[in-house]
């Protein structure tokens, strides 16, 4: 194709068009601009709206289908509270789909009706119908649609009070802290899809604590105002610590603070170490030894700016024992009273030493190989764990079930582990935010009406994990926990309060079949005569993500606008750049016209130079926004190092940004510049092809 | 002979910025392989005349006719493309382009197949070869002489076999030895392949050298005999 290759000729940039080329260049480099832009934030944002909205559909379902006023009046649900085979309790959807019958009342044992009483809703043989069934019945029946599933939810309300006994535990601070909260409680399906992508990855302080609680005994789960709590006995703790090491593996300690001094057993017998020696009075009281001499004048810097006064120093250990060696003095014997410690931070590789486990009395005493290379030497040895923390550890998957949360064998759902200490409860991540860790005990308490009074109830629960609920409004109250707890509060509860929080979930591979899920059901539901007593609400329509949801589109379609007239913007330079590239080429286009080239040939040749800048820029930023995804989250944390602090908010972002390519981006942003960039050669190439040969050629 | 073209009462006027008339009703018939040289004054109306005869121009009024047809019923650019072509006095090469590639252009033009080996490139390298320049093919156009460029020219009317050439002052630019040479050139292609050349011309030499010679004066065309 002529037009194609003359096109492509006039886009070399030449110095004899220096004009031409600049503005050329400048086109496409903005345009790649714009086009990258534009990709990174839509693959972005659609990662993040994916995972916002895949969170909300974990955590409930597609579509949910809950009881309408209609229900809670009929014969079906009321019939419970006035039937003996009910215990006179009127039942949850749940309830109603294990009851063996639709109707429980027994006109020869329960009392008579009351006049007022509604009448059954009865089947095609005038039996009544079963409300619930009819409904899993309908959707169960729903075809074409992969991974269908129906099962019930209850939600439910309590107040839980963790209580924190960190320091209480390590350094025998009579103190502890507690975290109280309003909460929903969730029940979940242990095979719920996609749920354990949730679940946020246990920290070496989650697996520290969870190691330290083994000495606390679980009988004060009520307690709130201790200053002390119960320790277990040695035979449970050395139980209770063996679970613990056959779940963890430690695999790294970490000196927390210069509390911790290095045992002497660990120094080697001759060595020579540079270090930061604090100072009270011209005398030392702490040597502070970095892995490298190279990191010498920073934490000398660093403990200077903490308000030490903080010197280098030469630390020679021989035969003779420890001395040490200021600036401007001679080496002196150390006294036994300095502490020799490491840097803060600096993890220990360490390896447990099973058979401390049968002697040691308390956590502190379990003992570890270390083997640290430190300067030119090497810290080798056995010591207490003591005050040193974990600073590194892995769960093994099985045997971790008796303390974590894990994804069960399909890698889909999540396990949770059947505690001694209480109830095992899933926390959204603002509780680790807000301090708590994995392995915290506290209670749940509810109001239970009684017939002479309203009467507190506890019941004890432990952190076995956190997840991340994204940005559901109620995400942050939103506790995980077996459907045994749920029914346990909610059966202890007023029955206003139970019954709102109850429904049956639909659950589906593709979030794509929504509607037409949803107009199954309501199609199924007005078939079946049923549709008065059950709404049908999809994830877009719920009370708690209805907002968000059309707050993402809102913001897509905005975003939309603005990327067309940037677009729009970056593409009008391809005219005046085409309009000058004509002026430059009359003369060509004179000759070719001489040749027989047409007026269409002659437009189709500035055309294709619109469309060829226009789509090798796509391409460039296309190809930059690859690129870029790729490592974008080496470049926010970069930028974030730079700045000083994280770059996106990880409870709004999550810690990791998504990577993954908007296929749908990065087509229409391509094929709309394309698109665009031809429209605006279509002026300058009209001009082009209305140029008269004979004019043109008489001029030259 | 066959009359290749003819042109009946051909006018033209310009009005920038006053009413000029530079052609008066010309008739002119021209045969089938014949050298037509036209002479005149400068701004008398040859160049003009002649982007009239090769469709470059309209008249205001007058028929012109080729191989027997009303242009007018032909698409102008197809037959530019088919059957005319153009030499001109400042050779109008395309820039950036081999010589090849400039001879081979109005084969592209026409959708005609121009890759090494096809009949328009082995065509091409022939007709290079015949004026003397089939060691410069593949060099760009800036690196070639005056004389050579006419050359390249000469190829690249001659690449889509036209019925007749126009050429405009051909060696109007170049010295009188390499003139004489692209004089020679030119009348031998188009008396070996029978084709039919008009030459506008201030060259009485070159004029001298055609078949029918042609003046321009006052707006008429009057032959030399």
């Amino acid at each position: 194709m002529f037009e194609l290759s003359v096109a492509c000729k006039y886009l070399i940039p030449r110095w004899r068009q220096l004009s031409v080329s600049i503005i050329s260049l400048v086109s496409i480099l903005v345009i790649a601009l714009v086009v990258w832009l534009i990709i990174v934030f839509f693959s972005v944002k659609d990662g993040l709206e994916n995972n916002w909205v895949n969170k909300i559909v974990t955590l409930t379902a597609p579509i949910r289908v809950t009881p309408t006023e209609k229900y809670y009046d009929s014969y079906y649900y009321l019939i419970d509270s006035v039937s003996a085979g009910s215990d006179y309790t009127t039942k949850s959807v749940g309830e109603k789909l294990q009851a063996e019958s639709a109707n429980p009342y027994d006109p020869r044992i329960d009392e008579e009706l009351p006049a007022k009483w509604p009448k059954p809703d009865l089947d095609s043989q005038g039996n009544p119908r079963d409300l619930v069934k009819e409904v899993v019945q309908i959707a169960s029946n729903i075809s074409q649609v992969n991974g269908l599933k129906v099962s019930d939810f209850e939600t439910t309300m309590a107040h839980l009070r963790l209580r924190f006994l960190r320091h209480l535990l390590e350094i025998g601070k009579q103190s502890q802290q507690f975290l109280d909260h309003a909460t929903y409680i969730g029940s979940f399906d242990t095979e719920t899809p996609n749920l354990s992508t949730m679940l946020l990855t246990p920290t070496a302080a989650d697996f520290h604590n969870l190691l330290h609680m083994q000495e606390v005994a679980n009988d004060d789960a009520q307690q709130t105002t201790p200053d002390t709590f119960q320790k277990v006995n040695l035979p449970l703790l050395q139980e209770g610590v063996k679970d613990f090491f056959s779940s963890v593996e430690i695999k790294a300690l970490n000196p927390s603070s210069n509390d911790w001094s290095i045992p002497p057993s660990l120094l080697p017998k001759t060595a020579n170490f540079r270090a930061a020696a604090i100072l009270n009075e011209d005398s030392v009281t702490h040597l502070i030894i970095p892995v490298a001499i190279t990191k010498l004048p920073s934490l000398i810097e660093q403990l200077n700016l903490k308000g030490s006064a903080a010197v280098p120093a030469e630390i020679q250990i021989d035969e003779t024992g420890i001395s040490v060696k200021l600036p401007e003095k001679e080496f002196q014997s150390l006294s036994p009273w300095v502490s020799i410690t490491l840097q803060e931070g600096t993890p220990i590789p360490a390896s447990l030493i099973t058979r401390s486990l049968e002697t040691m009395q308390k956590i502190a005493q379990i003992r570890f190989y270390v083997d640290l290379p430190i300067q030119n030497s090497r810290l080798k040895g056995e010591i207490n764990l003591g005050k040193l923390e974990i600073a590194e550890a892995v769960s093994q998957n099985e045997a971790g079930k008796t303390f974590l949360a894990l994804p069960d064998e399909s890698g889909d759902g999540i396990t949770l582990p059947n505690t001694a200490f209480g109830e095992p409860i899933l926390l959204p991540r603002v509780f680790r935010d807000g301090g708590a860790l994995i392995g915290d005990r506290g209670f749940l308490s509810y109001y239970s009406p009684t017939p002479s009074t309203i009467q507190e109830q506890y019941i004890p629960v432990v952190v076995v994990g956190f997840y991340d609920p994204g940005i559901m409004s109620i995400g942050g109250k939103y506790i995980l926990a077996n459907k045994s707890l749920t029914t346990s509060i909610r059966s202890g509860q007023p029955q206003e309060e139970i019954l709102q929080g109850n429904g049956i979930n639909i659950r589906f591979d593709n979030l794509n079949d929504t509607a037409k899920v949803k107009a199954a059901l309501l199609a199924g539901f007005e078939h079946a005569g049923i549709s008065q007593y059950w709404n049908v609400e999809t994830y877009q329509e719920y009370p708690f993500s209805k907002d968000l949801i059309q707050q993402l589109d809102s913001e897509k379609n905005l975003f939309s606008i603005i990327s067309l007239i940037i677009i729009i913007v970056a593409c009008s330079n391809i005219i005046s750049m085409l309009i000058i590239l004509v002026n430059d080429k009359k003369l060509e286009i004179g000759i070719l016209r001489s040749m027989g080239a047409t007026s269409l040939n002659i437009a189709a040749i500035f055309g294709f130079c619109g469309i060829v800048m226009g789509t090798a820029g796509s391409l460039l930023g296309a190809g930059t926004a690859i690129l870029t995804l790729r490592y974008i989250n080496e470049l926010t944390a970069f930028i974030g190092r730079l700045q000083g602090h994280d770059l996106f908010n990880p409870v709004f972002y999550g810690t990791v940004l998504p990577d993954e390519l908007s296929i749908t981006a990065i087509v229409l942003v391509v094929s709309v510049t394309a698109g665009i960039s031809l429209l605006a050669g279509i002026v300058p190439a009209l001009k082009a092809s209305m140029l008269r040969p004979s004019a043109i050629l008489r001029a030259e | 002979m066959n009359i290749i073209l003819r042109a009946k009462k051909i006018k033209k006027s310009f009005y920038n910025p006053v009413h000029v008339e530079i052609l008066k009703e010309i008739d002119l018939v021209v045969h089938q392989g014949e050298t037509v040289a036209i002479t005149g004054r400068s701004g008398g109306g040859k160049s003009t005349l002649l982007q009239i005869l090769g469709t470059l121009e309209s008249p205001c009024s007058g028929e012109l006719e080729i191989g027997g047809e009303l242009v007018s019923c032909f698409n102008k650019s197809k037959l530019r493309n088919k059957k005319l072509a153009f030499i001109f006095q400042s050779f109008h090469l395309l820039e950036d382009y081999t010589a090849l590639d400039n001879v081979l252009m109005p084969a592209r033009i026409g959708r005609q197949r121009s890759a090494p080996g096809s009949a328009a490139y082995i065509r091409g390298c022939d007709l290079l070869d015949q004026v003397g320049l089939s060691d410069r093919k593949h060099f760009n156009t800036k690196l070639l002489s005056g004389g050579e460029k006419q050359r390249v020219a000469i190829a690249r009317a001659l690449c889509n076999d036209p019925d007749i050439i126009f050429a405009d002052e051909p060696s109007g630019n170049l010295d009188r030895q390499t003139s004489h040479q692209i004089h020679d050139l030119l009348l031998a292609f188009a008396k070996n392949s029978n084709k039919t050349l008009i030459i506008v011309t201030h060259d009485p030499e070159l004029a001298s050298l055609c078949s029918t010679n042609y003046r321009i004066e006052n707006g008429e065309l009057r032959q030399n005999l």
